[in-house]
C-alpha cells in the first residue's frame, strides 16, 4: 500500500519536472550492493546488515519459520555461515534499473558444521542464488531471493 | 532496445508459456538460444530446450499460470522475477505423482538479448518452495484430500494400473453412466477402461479444472489417444483423437463411491469419421 502512494508521488515528481527519469542511482546501487555481500556474507560482519539495510526491510522470500525484517536477514546468514565458515559469494552479474538491482550469484564453501540437519561432511559445495533487491535513500529496502538449496542438500547427501 | 528486450521476454510468458503457443518461439528466441540452467535430462539449446521447459510443467501442472512480478534491464539484458500459479493435475513432477494441489512459486531469470532475439538465459526456480508445497500433509477427510484421491484415481488410469483403483475407489462404486450390460462395482469400472484403452493406445485424460465442495469433485477435461484397435464397431484408423470429457466423483471416508461421466462422443464419432463433418456431404 504504501508503495502505491510512494510511487504515485514518484511519478507526480516526475511530471512536475522535479524529478528527470533515467538519472538514477544504478551505479551508486551496484557499488552498494558489492560491498554489501563482500562484508556481510564474505567477512562475516553482521553488523553491517544495519548500516546497509532500512529499518523497515521486508524480504518476500524468508526462509520458512525466520524472523521478519533484518534479524530474519542476520538469522539466514548466520545459519549459513555456521555450516560453512569460509562461504564465500561471487557476484557473477548485476543489473539496475531505477531503483532495483537483480543480482546473479554463486556461492561455495566448505561443510564444517550442522546444515539443516546434516552433521558436516567437509564437502565443498556449490549454490546458486539470485536476488532481487530494492534500494530507497540508500538502504536495502526489500529483498527477494531464490537460493537452490536442495541441490546443495543432493550434493551433502551425495556418496563418496 | 530496454522495451524489445521486455517486450521479447513479456511475450514469452504471455503466449509460450501461459498459451502454449509454442509456434511463436522462433519469434522470440535465436535458434542458437543457450539455457544455463537447463533442467536434468533436458536439451541445453536450440528451439528444443525452450519448449522442454514450459511442456514439462505444463504436464504436470495443466493450468500453469506466469504472472510477471519484476524486470529489470540492463546492457542487452533482463533480469526477470515471476510467480507461477498452477494445480498439480497431470504428470508426476520432481517424482511427487498428482496432488490435485494448487501450488505458488517464484522464478527468476537472466535473459540477454542480440539481433532482436534472446540468445541465452540463467534461470533460478524456487524448486524447494515447490516440492515442500507437492509434499505438505493433506489432511483426510479435507476438500484437499477429495481432489487428491481423484487426482490420483485418474492418474492410475492414465498409467494403465487398474489394479490401484482399490486403493482410491469404493469396491461398491456406482457408476451413473454405466456402459449397457457393464458389471456393477469397481470392477464395472475396470472393464470399461479397458473397453477404451483397448481401442485408444496411449489414452490419457487431462484434468483442465478440478473443482471441489462438499462431498462433490466436479472435472473438465480432456482425452487424447490414437485409435489403434475396434472402436463400439469402428476398425482402427490410427487417427490421433482428442475429445472433452466433464466428470462428477462422490468422495466418501476418502474413496469415490460414484461417478458421472459426460463424454464428448459426438465430436469423437465426427473424428472417427463415424459421423460426418457438418457442411460435408
Amino acid at each position: 500500500m504504501g508503495n502505491h502512494i510512494e510511487r504515485s508521488i514518484m511519478a507526480e515528481k516526475i511530471w512536475a519536472g522535479e524529478i528527470i527519469p533515467g538519472s538514477d542511482d544504478s551505479e551508486k546501487n551496484i557499488s552498494l550492493v558489492k560491498l554489501f555481500f563482500e562484508g556481510v556474507w564474505n567477512k562475516g560482519n553482521l553488523s553491517q546488515v544495519d548500516e546497509f539495510m532500512a529499518q523497515d526491510f521486508v524480504d518476500y522470500n524468508r526462509p520458512p519459520g525466520a524472523a521478519e525484517g533484518r534479524e530474519g536477514y542476520k538469522a539466514g546468514v548466520t545459519m549459513i555461515r555456521t555450516a560453512f565458515p569460509d562461504f564465500n559469494f561471487t557476484l557473477d552479474q548485476i543489473l539496475a534499473e531505477g531503483d532495483h538491482v537483480a543480482i546473479r550469484l554463486t556461492g561455495s564453501g566448505t561443510h564444517k558444521g550442522d546444515f539443516m540437519g546434516i552433521s558436516p561432511t567437509g564437502k565443498q559445495v556449490a549454490l546458486g542464488s539470485m536476488t532481487f533487491l530494492r534500494i530507497k535513500n540508500g538502504k536495502i529496502s526489500e529483498r527477494w531471493g531464490i537460493s537452490d538449496i536442495p541441490r546443495v542438500i543432493q550434493q551433502l547427501q551425495a556418496k563418496g | 532496445m530496454s522495451d524489445m528486450a521486455k517486450n521479447l521476454y513479456r511475450n514469452f510468458v504471455e503466449e509460450v508459456i501461459n498459451k502454449a503457443n509454442y509456434d511463436l518461439i522462433p519469434e522470440i528466441f535465436s535458434e542458437d538460444y543457450l539455457d544455463h540452467n537447463a533442467p536434468p535430462g533436458a536439451p541445453v539449446g536450440g528451439f528444443d530446450a525452450i519448449r522442454a521447459v514450459p511442456i514439462m510443467f505444463r504436464g504436470a501442472f495443466p493450468d500453469v499460470h506466469f504472472v510477471i512480478e519484476d524486470m529489470i534491464n540492463q546492457d542487452g539484458w533482463v533480469a526477470t522475477r515471476v510467480t507461477g500459479k498452477a494445480t498439480h493435475l497431470g504428470k508426476p513432477f520432481m517424482g511427487i505423482e498428482p496432488t490435485g494441489l494448487r501450488v505458488s512459486w517464484s522464478s527468476m531469470g537472466f535473459f540477454r538479448v542480440a539481433n532482436g532475439r534472446i540468445v541465452e538465459h540463467h534461470g533460478q526456480p524456487d524448486l524447494g518452495a515447490l516440492h515442500n508445497q507437492l509434499s505438505r500433509n493433506i489432511e483426510p477427510g479435507s476438500i484437499d484430500h477429495n481432489r487428491f484421491i481423484v487426482s490420483r484415481y485418474v492418474y492410475a488410469t492414465n498409467i494403465g494400473e487398474l489394479d490401484r483403483f482399490d486403493e482410491y475407489v469404493d469396491p461398491n462404486f456406482v457408476d451413473h453412466n454405466a456402459l449397457p450390460g457393464q458389471r456393477p462395482g469397481v470392477e464395472g469400472l475396470k472393464d470399461a477402461y479397458r473397453m477404451f484403452s483397448a481401442a485408444f493406445s496411449d489414452l490419457w485424460y487431462t484434468f483442465e479444472d478440478l473443482i471441489a465442495e462438499g462431498d462433490k469433485v466436479v472435472g473438465r477435461g480432456v482425452i487424447q489417444g490414437k485409435h489403434t484397435g475396434d472402436f463400439m464397431g469402428i476398425p482402427a484408423s490410427n487417427k490421433l483423437v482428442r475429445w472433452t470429457g466433464t466428470r462428477i466423483f462422490r468422495v466418501v471416508n476418502q474413496k469415490v463411491t460414484d461417478g458421472w461421466i459426460d463424454l464428448d462422443m459426438f465430436g469423437l464419432m465426427m473424428q472417427l469419421g463415424a459421423i460426418p463433418m457438418p457442411g460435408q456431404a
